[in-house]
């Protein structure tokens, strides 16, 4: 009716190997051997699965319209490839970049996409526009969602009648490992003038 | 006179455990197993909180902060034999450094895997939903599991893997959200924005929105399988393998729906109203889940406590452990002292409810009723008892004129 009272303290008369409870070693292996299974099991099948597609080679440098230039980062997967839009993902992350004339002020432009993103993202909450400098010295504005399953950060640069508008989209595990491709690209951010 | 109700506990209180049990692998699966951790969750940190150091301070602050009233409530919850520091603490380090930074590589590659196997869309949509349940719930079970192999005694009931659960669930919840808000604060930084405005994006999002729905509930419900598993000698292998599994999956599927794109386009009032709906309909059946298995959990764990201080009825009698057994019944009895001898007979007569429990654990733990810790506990309620006889009842509230003089107080008997 009762549970057998589990070992005490090693009283001499238990088996050991190695100063450890024999009787221990079992479940303690099981639980080491899921989870280096689990770990290694999804390190191994990344490894093995072919990525498909074309990935960004690196050193790749994408040109839009020949107004816009930015550096992906190599690796990624390159999903649409027209003149002023270009988008790669990489497990599950979407960066897109689109470029085009403009008369309105960056800030608008940040909304204008901040509506659009709502039809598709109803619980996004999006942080206040705060300033943004690529790494050439070109200022712009950007702003972050944060919903309870994706992640994002939106990007827009205005120049000279051109814009150029940047997002990073994804659930926030891969957001967050991928987080320093992210900020480069942002970075990398050109117009060509 | 009906037939004893099976206690889970009776042929494990024969002694207290320490955390620190090196003849047991367990102990160093453990030990390695937070090494790694550290090192892992250093290395993910330590390069984006320099990029905002205060944002980054705040993050901790907030967080460390939020975890607090989820620590006191699940203490609260362990109403009957409180769980000792070291291993709930264990739990707690195990969700937030062990299992945290397990996840972090495998939901990296998962993401990944997931991405070339069933395209980009497929894996925006549903990567979070498949890889975390998988990996999440398993890192954050296996630490309920290493906590029993290295001292089964400690989970005596299904309530302890309830206890035992939250608390891996909640570590992993805390360090979880430190990371992803200290991330986004680094990159708000590093750009030119405000570090500080994402702080408290996160917090919203994470900590209000989905705080009470996420890991900790689940993890909680995970443990009450895995408890169940462990002390329900007196039913089948099957049986308890059968449980075990369907609240792993119960877990699994909870923390699915949370993560998966289903029904976010419901609510309305607002972005607000719609995070406070969502959040409801996803996240609501795992509450109710929990705290359908807590109720059970707990109807057992009275039944535990009324056992251990069969004996001691001339120390604690059968009207005084009846109202020990449910927050309600002891809010009660101390009302009812606060009416009879003020607030400080209130007071004491919690410390001789305390003193109560304390009996009963120390039977419990010493397995008998004369190891020198019980009887030090029994002279504890004796003190606790004669403190309290020492306090006259409240005079009785004159209704007449004032002027009129009050009755004399009733004797303290």
């Amino acid at each position: 009716m009762t549970a057998t009272a589990p070992a005490g303290p090693i009283d001499g008369t238990r088996r050991t190997v190695s100063g450890l409870e024999r009787a221990s070693l079992k479940p303690a292996g099981i639980v080491l051997a899921i989870i280096l299974g689990l770990v290694f099991g999804w390190i191994v099948l990344d490894a093995v699965i072919p990525t498909p597609g074309t990935e960004v080679a690196a050193g790749d440098t994408v040109t839009l319209a020949n107004q816009a230039r930015f550096v992906p980062a190599s690796g990624w997967t390159i999903e649409d490839d027209k003149s002023n839009f270009y988008r790669i993902s990489n497990s599950g992350v979407y960066f897109a970049i689109q470029t085009g004339p403009t008369q309105i002020d960056a800030v608008d432009v940040l909304n204008n996409a901040q509506n659009a993103l709502r039809q598709s993202i109803p619980d996004a909450v999006y942080s206040s526009p705060s300033t943004f400098t690529t790494s050439r010295g070109l200022t712009g504005v950007q702003s972050t969602l944060t919903s309870a399953q994706l992640t994002g950060r939106l990007v827009v640069v205005v120049s000279s009648g051109v814009y150029v508008f940047a997002n990073a989209l994804g659930p926030p595990v891969s957001m967050n490992a991928l987080g320093g491709d992210i900020d480069a690209m942002f970075e990398s951010i050109e117009i060509l003038r | 006179m009906t037939a004893p109700m099976y206690v889970e506990t009776q042929a494990a209180w024969g002694q207290e455990e320490p955390l620190r049990q090196p003849h047991r692998a367990a102990f160093w699966l453990f030990v390695v197993a937070l090494v790694f951790g550290v090192f892992q969750l250093a290395a993910v940190f330590l390069p984006v909180i320099g990029v905002a150091p205060d944002a980054s301070a705040l993050a901790l602050i907030i967080w460390a902060a939020y975890a607090v009233p989820f620590v006191l409530f699940i203490r609260w919850l362990d109403l009957l034999e409180p769980e000792p520091v070291p291993f709930i603490g264990a739990a707690f380090v195990w969700g937030a450094v062990v299992a945290t930074s397990l996840a972090y590589v495998a939901n990296t590659a998962a993401g990944s895997v997931i991405a070339k196997a069933g395209g980009a869309q497929f894996a925006h949509d549903w990567s979070a939903a498949l890889s975390a349940p998988i990996n999440e719930e398993t890192f954050k079970a296996l630490g309920l599991v290493v906590v029993i192999l290295i001292a089964r005694r400690q989970v005596n009931t299904v309530l302890d893997g309830i206890v035992y659960g939250a608390f891996v669930g909640l570590g992993f919840q805390v360090v979880e959200d430190l990371l992803y808000t200290v991330r986004a604060a680094a990159s708000a930084a590093g750009s030119g924005g405000d570090p500080i405005e994402q702080v408290w994006h996160y917090f919203v999002i994470r900590g209000l929105e989905s705080g009470i729905y996420s890991h900790a509930t689940f993890t909680a419900i995970a443990g009450a399988g895995i408890a169940y598993f462990v002390v329900r000698t007196d039913v089948t292998l099957q049986h308890r393998l059968f449980v075990a599994v369907a609240l792993f999956a119960a877990a699994w599927s909870l923390h699915f729906l949370w993560d998966s794109p289903w029904l976010d386009d419901i609510g309305s009032g607002g972005v607000y109203g719609q995070i406070f709906v969502i959040g409801l309909v996803k996240g609501l059946p795992g509450v109710v889940l929990l705290v359908l298995l807590y109720r059970f959990a707990r109807r057992r764990e009275v039944a535990w406590f009324d056992v251990a201080l069969q004996g001691e009825e001339a120390t604690v009698s059968p009207a005084e452990v009846a109202a020990l057994n449910s927050w309600k019944t002891r809010k009660a009895a101390f009302k009812a002292e606060g009416l009879r001898t003020g607030r400080r007979g209130a007071r004491l007569y919690r410390q001789l409810q305390q003193a109560h429990v304390r009996l009963a654990v120390a039977v419990v733990r010493a397995g008998n009723h004369t190891d020198p810790r019980v009887v030090q506990a029994r002279a504890d309620v004796g003190a606790a008892r004669a403190a309290l006889a020492s306090v006259p009842p409240v005079a009785a509230v004159p209704l007449a004129a004032p002027s009129e003089s009050a009755p004399p107080p009733p004797s303290s008997g």
